[in-house]
């Protein structure tokens, strides 16, 4: 996976500026970053959902930019998503939801020859491995907490076993406990299925735990023009040995100057 | 304990901004309005082209079919059963003065056919399931359940949007004949049954005025309707933004815009189709 010049801008607002990345296979990526500073409009973009401005994004060698749809709907079979707030269709039932994209999506003449009780074992082969019970097949998205709908959206994305899995803060709303859980099964994903993970969060345990390297973003309209938006990207443990400010402010949670940037000092 | 800092009061000292002036205004309007057109078009090719290239999932058109078809026809039934029972009233009124009360059935099942029927079954279709449609479409764009679509390789225009546009399309000619004959059942009810005019003369001059051509004219505009409610609910719930607003206004919009849309091509559409007849029946009266 890589990006190279990328940018991105809604209306006269710049979001991305001159955003360049590799990533390599397996690796897993934490993105973090102030609320607004383009870390879901990256992850987004790194699969198509959002269109760059200028620059590309290389998936396994392919240009997402001169993909057709169609190409592109292929292309994502191969990738998942999670969520920040799950995403699953309230009208399925959990079991269609996590089935949906063997029936759906599947491009793969392997795939599309299963039958409905292999569809049915690979479901609750799905539901086993993120820990739910079995008869949460039956039940709406509704009916679940915010925990279990991320898990079950954690199934889901992974069913069809991707090669890249985005996670869009997997653990933002939940207690220690349940965070801690899908921390862990984003570890076990990663080292069942060897895929490689890319994840946004504001969660600094799980960037640490998780990740076997951060990328900082900034919001560009406070970095200078000839800045990188990427003002950090290393291994977690150099985390703390950093000595950008705003890396340091960012990972002890500290308002500081923003207070009186903001006027509220 | 820790006092709570005083917040500067920025109101004085910060200038207000510029009121934009009307010419920018209306420029924004226009080019909003330019940007509408030009989007809704490419949305209207791209519903073409997916729905000629690749198959309906399945049971997406069935589903559509049953929530557009099946359960609008009570209430398509009910208003065009009243709506045939109104006619029957009014022109009773004004036929009744001039001695030409026998002659009702023929203005009454007319009336329903071309005019009525069709409308009537759209603007419940618009109402009922436009709105609907587009709140569901909208709701599913701001939870990002439209984005995890995609995600997983399917497209929602093929996936969403197709089924309900089809369904709204090849639907909304039953529902016309539906509202047609519960209207013409209700108009004769009411003349025979309270006003007491007779059956024989009430069908028998409704069957000379009430052409097949007059039945094709009904269908034929409720195709026009059909396709433009799926196609502007679907647009306006797939672009909705904003949160809840967003998906309120865009319920409030596909209902508001099929509903002007409708009656504007009812114009159109009868215009058109009667100088085609004409065109090919020249001895017919017309009115243009």
């Amino acid at each position: 996976m890589e990006t190279h010049a990328l940018n991105l801008s809604f209306g006269s607002k710049e979001v991305l500026r001159d955003l360049s990345l590799q990533i390599r296979h397996g690796q897993t990526v934490a993105i973090i970053g102030e609320s607004g500073c383009g870390k879901t409009v990256l992850l987004k973009s790194l699969i198509g959902l959002q269109q760059p401005t200028s620059g590309f994004v290389l998936f396994d060698q392919q240009d997402l930019g001169i993909l057709n749809d169609r190409e592109l709907s292929q292309l994502r079979t191969r990738t998942g998503f999670v969520f920040q707030q799950a995403a699953l269709f309230d009208s399925l039932t959990i079991g269609e939801n996590i089935a949906f994209p063997l029936l759906h999506a599947a491009t793969d003449p392997d795939s599309a020859k299963l039958s409905a009780t292999d569809h049915q074992h690979m479901v609750a082969q799905a539901l086993r491995e993120v820990g739910l019970p079995a008869d949460t097949i039956y039940q709406y998205p509704a009916d679940l907490s915010g925990g279990m709908r991320k898990r079950v959206g954690l199934a889901r994305a992974l069913i069809l076993q991707p090669e890249l899995v985005l996670y869009d803060e997997p653990t933002t709303g939940l207690d220690p406990i349940v965070s801690d859980i899908i921390n862990e099964l984003i570890m076990r994903s990663r080292i069942k299925h060897r895929v490689t993970s890319i994840l946004v969060t504001h969660n600094m345990k799980t960037a640490r735990k998780v990740a076997d390297r951060i990328l900082m973003l900034f919001p560009l309209e406070r970095l200078n023009e000839d800045e990188s938006q990427i003002i950090f990207d290393g291994p977690p443990s150099e985390l703390e040995h950093c000595s950008d400010r705003r890396v340091q402010q960012f990972i002890q949670g500290e308002a500081g100057s923003r207070l009186t940037e903001l006027g509220l000092a | 304990m820790a006092s709570i800092p005083d917040i500067p009061d920025k109101t004085v000292t910060a200038e207000l901004p510029q009121q934009p002036s009307l010419l920018l205004v209306i420029g924004r309007k226009v080019d909003s309005a330019a940007f509408m057109v030009g989007d809704l078009t490419l949305f209207i090719f791209s519903i073409i082209s997916w729905t000629f290239s690749r198959r309906l999932r399945r049971g997406t058109f069935l589903n559509a079919a049953y929530q557009i078809g099946v359960l609008s026809l009570p209430v398509v039934g009910l208003t065009g059963m009243f709506i045939g029972m109104v006619l029957a009233v009014q022109s009773y009124f004004q036929f009744s003065q001039i001695g030409m009360e026998s002659r009702m059935g023929a203005v009454i099942n007319l009336t329903l056919v071309r005019e009525l029927g069709p409308v009537l079954a759209a603007t419940m279709l618009a109402g009922r399931v436009g709105s609907a449609m587009a709140a569901e479409l909208g709701t599913m764009r701001v939870t990002e359940q439209i984005d995890a679509l995609k995600s997983m390789g399917v497209h929602p225009i093929h996936y969403l949007v197709v089924p309900r546009v089809l369904a709204a399309l090849l639907l909304i000619p039953i529902l016309t004949l539906m509202a047609d004959f519960m209207g013409i059942l209700g108009g004769f009810a009411y003349s025979h049954y309270i006003l007491h005019i007779d059956v024989h003369q009430y069908f028998e001059f409704s069957s000379q005025y009430v052409t097949g051509f007059d039945l094709m004219t009904g269908i034929i505009k409720s195709l026009f309707f059909g396709g433009c409610i799926g196609i502007v609910s679907c647009y306006f719930g797939f672009h909705s933004d904003g949160g809840a607003q967003g998906v309120g206004n865009a319920a409030t919009a596909a209902f508001v815009t099929s509903f002007v849309l409708i009656l504007v091509m009812d114009l159109i559409v009868g215009i058109s189709l009667d100088k085609l007849y004409y065109q090919f029946n020249p001895a017919g009266a017309s009115l243009f």
